[in-house]
């Protein structure tokens, strides 16, 4: 046996944007061990949630993650609807679903510009993030916000989408297939992509049940689960079959991301045709009392929100699992066995938000 | 109380677990909640597209036996607990000693409502400075960052 090297990987490392701490053990090149550490953008989010009214934590658990921060205002919105026994307006149900799909768009297209410039493959890198832009720029235009969109409300949404606006959305991205199509190409036919994704960093579909994975890390492993099936805002009436591919490797990963930019374009087409008219939200009246869990899907998987409320205006605890620290164990089991130069871009595979996971 | 829960001894709560696990259940999370003089915890599972809920009761100076054996990502969440909440976990596979979020010197329990009693005054996971509670697995574990000493660049600027 050769002797081990312990290498620290991050918290500092080119391909994550945000810290975390791997602490690899080596033979040779070969990963044999890797324990993380985590920790570096832990807010208190869960502790500074009970302190607050609970109608403000809205805008405050949008922030637990920029990137897929209007699934997180929707988790949260939806567990206080849950407590308060709220009804949503259908047609607040259907917005939820395009600005939760614009959402994911934008979510996947960033993970294939970051998952390319990992590759160093600039020139692919920089035309996912063009076409991320248009979709960034959309966001701007029925939310009013690029990132942080505040548009999810406790009863419904802040914001509507009118005719004219609805056909400027759908339009736009019929428009973006066609660059998504020679995305999609290179993706499937470049050497050096295919070389350094396929058969990297292989998780079986008894590894991801055992290690909990979700989102598309576990539907890259064969499992076809995906909370969109159980038909939370309008989901239920769009016909939602989730996107699965087998193989289980960093490209099946990336793949099932790829497909599911085609079908959330799909989704917000469908949603928009048949979002019906009327109220955008419902009013709200009471304090929360009892215990709810809410789950939505966000763009890297799973989300989940546990509430206890006392009757009073501050809930005694909000619980929140976001799906990066679901999908941590998974990659402890990707990793071993793995070529050290490989590290980087298995752990860049499963879409890491770290500032998620630390909430 | 929640939809499709069950409420468990602390004592069944590993056989349970691998009860769902060959069931073909996912561990999804848990949850802790200190309730005054105990703590409730709850584990959510998944089962196809259900949820299903494993409540305990247990008492703020009892242990609670780690279910990682079983569901080898329970570890993080475990951690979590024990360090934000208090809740006393044994058997940990991976055990962070109160060090997964927090940093020495800061907030001890940030999460808890009341004092753990019955376990010497001391907090679970503040052990020696430096020094990890849990098992051997993590020994020397101090993450090499955050130190405690104060970085002579801030005096420079002041």
């Amino acid at each position: 046996m050769s002797p081990t090297t312990v290498i620290p990987f991050g918290p500092q490392h080119p391909v994550l944007p945000e810290p975390i701490h791997l602490r690899l053990t080596l033979e040779d090149e070969t990963v044999v061990g890797v324990v993380p550490s985590i920790g570096y953008v832990h807010r208190g989010i869960e502790k500074a949630a009970e302190l607050r009214e609970y109608s403000s934590n809205v805008f405050l658990m949008e922030r637990v993650c920029g990137i897929c921060s209007f699934v997180h205002a929707l988790a949260y919105c939806q567990v206080v609807e849950g407590l308060l026994k709220a009804e949503v307006p259908p047609r607040a149900k259907y917005l939820r679903v395009v600005y939760s799909e614009l959402l994911r768009i934008h979510s996947h297209l960033l993970y294939l510009g970051l998952l390319a410039d990992a590759l160093g493959f600039e020139s692919l890198f920089m035309q996912c993030w063009r076409v991320r832009e248009t979709v960034v720029d959309l966001m701007e235009k029925t939310a009013g916000s690029r990132v942080i969109m505040s548009s999810c409300a406790i009863g419904g949404v802040r914001r509507d989408i009118g005719p004219a606006l609805a056909e400027e959305t759908a339009r736009t991205l019929a428009g973006l297939k066609p660059q998504l199509d020679r995305i999609a190409e290179v993706l499937g036919h470049d050497y050096g992509v295919r070389q350094r994704a396929i058969g990297r960093g292989v998780l079986s579909r008894e590894q991801a049940l055992a290690t909990g994975a979700v989102g598309p890390t576990q539907r890259g492993s064969g499992i076809a689960e995906d909370v969109r099936t159980t038909g939370y805002a309008a989901y239920g009436e769009l016909g939602f079959t989730p996107i699965v591919e087998t193989a289980g490797d960093s490209y099946a990963r990336t793949v099932v991301r790829l497909r599911e930019v085609y079908q959330s374009m799909d989704l917000i087409q469908r949603a928009l045709e048949k979002m019906p008219e009327g109220d955008i939200a419902a009013r709200i009246r009471g304090n929360p009392e009892g215990e709810f869990v809410s789950r939505v899907e966000a763009p890297r998987g799973e989300l989940i929100y546990y509430a206890k409320g006392n009757g009073t205006r501050n809930l005694e605890r909000l619980r929140v699992r976001t799906p990066t620290y679901a999908n941590l164990p998974p990659l402890l089991t990707m990793l071993p066995g793995c070529e050290l130069a490989d590290v980087p871009v298995i752990t860049l595979s499963i879409d890491p938000c770290f500032s998620c996971t630390e909430r | 109380m929640l939809e499709n829960e069950t409420t468990i001894g602390v004592e069944a709560l590993v056989a349970e677990a691998e009860r769902l696990r060959q069931q073909g259940a996912r561990l999804v999370t848990a949850t802790g909640l200190d309730e005054g003089d105990h703590f409730d915890v709850i584990y959510h599972f998944a089962l196809e597209t259900k949820l299903h809920h494993l409540r305990l009761s247990v008492a703020k100076a009892d242990t609670v036996p780690s279910i990682s054996g079983v569901f080898p990502g329970a570890f993080l969440i475990e951690n979590e607990m024990k360090e934000l909440l208090g809740v006393q976990i044994t058997g940990i596979s991976v055990d962070y000693g109160g060090r997964l979020f927090l940093v020495e010197g800061g907030p001890e329990r940030p999460l808890a409502k009341t004092e753990v009693s019955g376990v010497g005054g001391q907090k679970p996971g503040a052990g020696e400075p430096g020094k990890s509670n849990g098992p051997a697995t993590m020994p020397t574990m101090t993450f090499g960052r955050r130190s405690p000493t104060p970085d002579p660049r801030r005096e420079v600027g002041q």
